[in-house]
């Protein structure tokens, strides 16, 4: 048996070696790196009278000297040197002797000394030159002028980060550090263990990351304190998250660094990736423990390492997703549609995790489909719709995999449901020439409309979905010419919100009888001439207000609908013969209104349902 | 290792100890060559800086000026005494770094190709071979290292090699400036021959100017770098100068083509420092090239 010493020993001499190596080679790269001190070639420094008399009668030099100026920083008269004038009038005419020559050229050093005293701007009465070693550090000079193009890490992140590999296998290794009998030892043991693998820390880009999951671990854990059952489910979890979201963020930091952005664009890139990261790791352990404890049989779906390995690929799936495609999407997410997504996209997994492929699980090419078809529907009110229509798609596929998402593992992005919600959507929001009604459907009216259709696909696929698995033209028929009639008849009594009853109405009674959809001769579907004879009534121009005001409540209006529509289903008619006497039936409850009988739901059943048998 | 270490703290601390105090122990023989390497550099550090030193203060040697402030009455640069000596001085510590380099072993040299040191070590030998006037190794050092290390020859260094012949260019217009101040024979020939290979731009075969300026495109013009390489074509233009003075017993007319050429590059030279934040010193030696070798920075002319 190994004492505990020696498996010391022998881990520090591990350790040693493997730090050795990173000090050696940040060593290496600092000797690249260091600046040299570089030598001016040889060259004349010293001056003689021809640069004196191109001093003194220059401009911009020093003509001033010969006959005297005021100094501009003090104020006083400086006399001319006459002497110097002498000299230099025979310098022009090529008539200095040598001494006179000599005399000169050191009246010009005294000159250009003082000259750019003057021109530096020297505090006159302790102004001092710059020191020569300040000059001679202009001339010290890096190897990489821009830091940024220095390719080599710096020697912080290679020794930092051996220490934090060192530092892991010392706490897998040792286990005082971190009490393995505790549910957090075991939940960071399982962070540890999956930092341990395969990541190479000390180079690249993840010199900070494992500080933030590890942080983002910690975090975790005090918010979910399920994530703290002791169970080595759990354990596992965030093990196989770890791991794999690290590998993945390694990835795309490579990439980026591989890319031809600019060093500027790199690091914001880089910057974006280990932000995302970080969200996506605490999303998915914080959604995968509340599955591990909300619905244990769903989790007890994920057993073994195919399962876990799933939970990583949605995770990854998501990252892939927010920093894809120049990060337009993580725009459309934030953090909380993040989660929302996430918890969906698990769900979807965990009730068949047999059936999605780990190497590509589909949630990527999916919601980017989503997206992009949400962002290409003009007028769209709020583009933050996409994280709630995102999870209600998937919350719904999951109900029957095979027919809504069939090609799957080939195409992805073609999914039933998800096309049907941007179907909605577009219709919802178009706008129909010569509309008196132009309302503007809030967030909650399109959820609910979008909610309503998926759950007919779900509860009723029959009238939606062909033997074929494509989805019928009915919907589309159904809801533009719903939408048109409510356009064209209503007006600004309508609240959307009760429009948006009578659609769910519509929609959940379309399937109660297939000649709802059956068209008259006009092409108009049943169920749309229907709801165009209603609405006809209750906003007729000659109706009597209070009538209108009676019906237009919201609950009178879907119930008129939805009665309606009962009754028809229960008798067997002619579609245009139906809906004539619909009409008939109408006007007569109306009358009654007017003469004040009043409006009763169950005598206008009553009596449609007479009308219709006779 | 006492087992009975009650405290995990405790024990890790030691474990740290073992580890990095066995880190440091195996490193040391595995950095025998990056640490001749490290010698080579600072003795060339020591003897540039010695160089430097000389050369700027030269700009300011003054005996003192009527009226002028009181630091600026007592030079700091140095006395004909100290030039000679700093210049001793120089060529000892350039003899040293060669020494250092010339004296790595096959193995030396195998560790420092394999850690990508070896373009490092010849551009300095070639630098060191250049100061000491070994003109032609310098050449042939800086054609191997372009050849034989071509991969692991960094920015500053790649510059530095093509800047070489330009930096030996104006060295030996120097060293042939006293030869021909005491015998100016042809003299109009000798001097249209340094024009061309000192300062003529896109002289064939290129003049030094030419060579550094070429160095300046590499290197980007920003930088430490680029000062160095701007004082330098001042330097080739200062040797010009005398070549000039002596022919034609005046300094080169303000019209001269060379002469306007180094104003411009005096000009931005001024404007780099200020970019570089390079403060009083910076100003303060364009002023000073400007006054002692009367050469007036103009902004390069904008081209319609």
């Amino acid at each position: 048996m190994v004492t505990d010493s020696a498996a010391l020993l022998m881990l520090a001499i591990r350790s040693g070696l493997k730090l050795s190596g990173q000090i050696r080679l940040a060593y290496v790269d600092a000797t690249k790196r260091r600046e040299l001190v570089l030598p001016l070639p040889n060259f004349e420094t010293k001056t003689d009278w021809r640069e004196a008399r191109d001093f003194f009668t220059m401009d911009g030099f020093g003509p001033k000297f010969l006959e005297g100026y005021v100094r501009v920083q003090t104020g006083t008269v400086v006399p001319g040197n006459p002497r110097l004038k002498t000299l230099v009038t025979r310098a022009v005419a090529n008539g200095l002797n040598d001494s006179e020559k000599g005399e000169l050229a050191e009246l010009h050093t005294q000159y250009a000394c003082l000259l750019t005293a003057e021109e530096q701007g020297q505090t006159w009465s302790d102004g001092r030159p710059a020191d020569p070693d300040e000059l001679s550090a202009l001339l010290s000079v890096r190897q990489w002028q821009n830091r940024r193009n220095d390719p080599n890490p710096p020697a912080l992140q290679r020794i930092a980060g051996t220490l934090v590999e060192i530092g892991i296998e010392y706490a897998l290794q040792t286990p005082q550090l971190a009490d393995p009998k505790s549910s957090r030892g075991r939940a960071l043991a399982g962070f540890l263990s999956g930092l341990d693998q395969q990541i190479d820390f000390a180079e690249g880009d993840l010199a900070e990351v494992p500080a933030r999951l590890m942080i983002a671990t910690v975090d975790s854990l005090s918010q979910n304190a399920g994530l703290l059952s002791g169970d080595p489910k759990v354990q596992e979890l965030i093990q196989a998250t770890t791991r794999g979201l690290t590998t993945a963020l390694a990835d795309q930091l490579k990439a980026i660094e591989g890319s031809d952005l600019t060093p500027t664009e790199k690091h914001a890139a880089k910057l974006r990736a280990k932000d995302w990261g970080e969200v996506i790791f605490r999303s998915t352990l914080s959604t995968g423990g509340r599955m591990v404890l909300s619905d244990p049989g769903t989790f007890l779906g994920l057993r073994g390492a195919a399962g876990q390995a799933l939970v990583v690929a949605v995770g990854n799936d998501l990252l892939d997703l927010v920093l894809e495609e120049d990060g337009k999407l993580s725009e459309v997410f934030g953090r909380d549609g993040l989660e929302v997504v996430l918890h969906s996209a698990l769900e979807v997994v965990a009730q068949q995790p047999g059936l999605f492929p780990v190497k590509n699980p589909g949630f990527r090419q999916l919601l980017i489909g989503l997206a992009t078809d949400l962002q290409a529907i003009p007028k769209l009110v709020s583009p933050d719709l996409f994280p709630e229509v995102a999870r209600l798609v998937l919350d719904r596929t999951a109900e029957n995999l095979d027919l809504f998402w069939p090609e799957r593992e080939d195409h992805p992005e073609r999914n039933l449901l998800a096309a049907a919600a941007k179907t909605t959507l577009t219709l919802l929001t178009r706008t129909v020439p010569g509309a008196t009604w132009k309302p503007q459907f809030r967030r909650e009216d399109l959820l609910t409309v979008v909610n309503s259709v998926l759950d007919e696909f779900v509860n009723h696929p029959g009238w939606l979905i062909d033997a074929a698995g494509e989805v019928r033209p009915a919907l589309q028929e159904v809801l533009k010419g719903v939408v048109e009639v409510l356009r064209r008849r209503a007006d600004n009594r309508l609240t959307p919100a009760t429009a948006v009853e009578v659609l769910q109405v519509l929609l959940q009674s379309a399937s109660l009888r297939l000649d709802f959809l059956e068209k008259l001769p006009d092409g108009t579907p049943v169920i749309v001439a229907v709801t165009d004879t209603i609405l006809s009534t209750v906003f007729d121009p000659d109706q009597d207000p209070a009538v209108a005001w009676r019906l237009l409540g919201r609950q009178t209006l879907s119930e008129v609908v939805e009665v309606t529509l009962r009754v028809m289903a229960d008798h067997s008619l002619t579609p245009a013969a139906a809906v004539k006497k619909l009409g008939q039936a109408l006007t007569a409850e109306i009358r009654s209104l007017v003469n004040d009988d009043g409006f009763d739901l169950e005598s206008f059943a009553t009596a449609l349902a007479k009308k219709l048998a006779a | 290792m006492n087992s009975t270490l009650s405290s995990t703290s405790i024990r890790f601390t030691v474990w740290l100890r073992l580890n990095l105090g066995l880190a440091l122990l195996l490193i040391l023989p595995a950095c025998q060559s990056t640490n001749r390497l490290r010698e080579a550099q600072d003795a060339f550090n020591s003897a540039a800086s010695q160089d430097n030193r000389a050369r700027l203060a030269e700009l300011r040697l003054s005996s003192g000026a009527p009226g002028l402030p009181t630091g600026w009455n007592q030079s700091a640069g140095v006395s004909l005494e100290q030039e000679v000596s700093g210049s001793i001085s120089a060529r000892a510590g350039y003899s040293a770094a060669l020494l250092s380099l010339q004296q790595l072993s096959s193995d030396d040299v195998a560790q420092l190709k394999a850690d990508q040191l070896w373009g490092t070590a010849l551009t300095l030998k070639a630098l060191t071979q250049w100061r000491l006037g070994q003109f032609g190794p310098a050449l042939e050092t800086a054609r191997q290292a372009q050849t034989t290390a071509s991969g692991q020859i960094y920015p500053r260094d790649a510059a530095l090699l093509t800047a070489l012949p330009g930096l030996i260019e104006i060295d030996y217009s120097y060293a042939s400036l006293s030869a021909f101040r005491a015998n100016p024979t042809n003299a109009q020939a000798t001097l249209d021959q340094w024009r061309a290979r000192l300062v003529t731009l896109n002289s064939t075969p290129p003049s030094a100017v030419d060579h550094l300026r070429a160095a300046r495109r590499q290197a980007g013009a920003e930088g430490e770098l680029a000062v160095y390489l701007m004082l330098s074509e001042l330097a080739a233009y200062r040797n010009f100068n005398e070549y000039f003075k002596l022919v034609n017993d005046s300094t080169p007319p303000a019209t001269d083509a060379a002469r306007m050429e180094a104003g411009y590059v005096l000009h931005e030279l001024g404007e780099l420092l200020n970019q570089l934040n390079a403060g009083p010193a910076g100003t303060e030696l364009v002023t000073t090239w400007k006054n002692k070798f009367v050469l007036l920075p103009k902004p390069r002319p904008v081209l319609p």
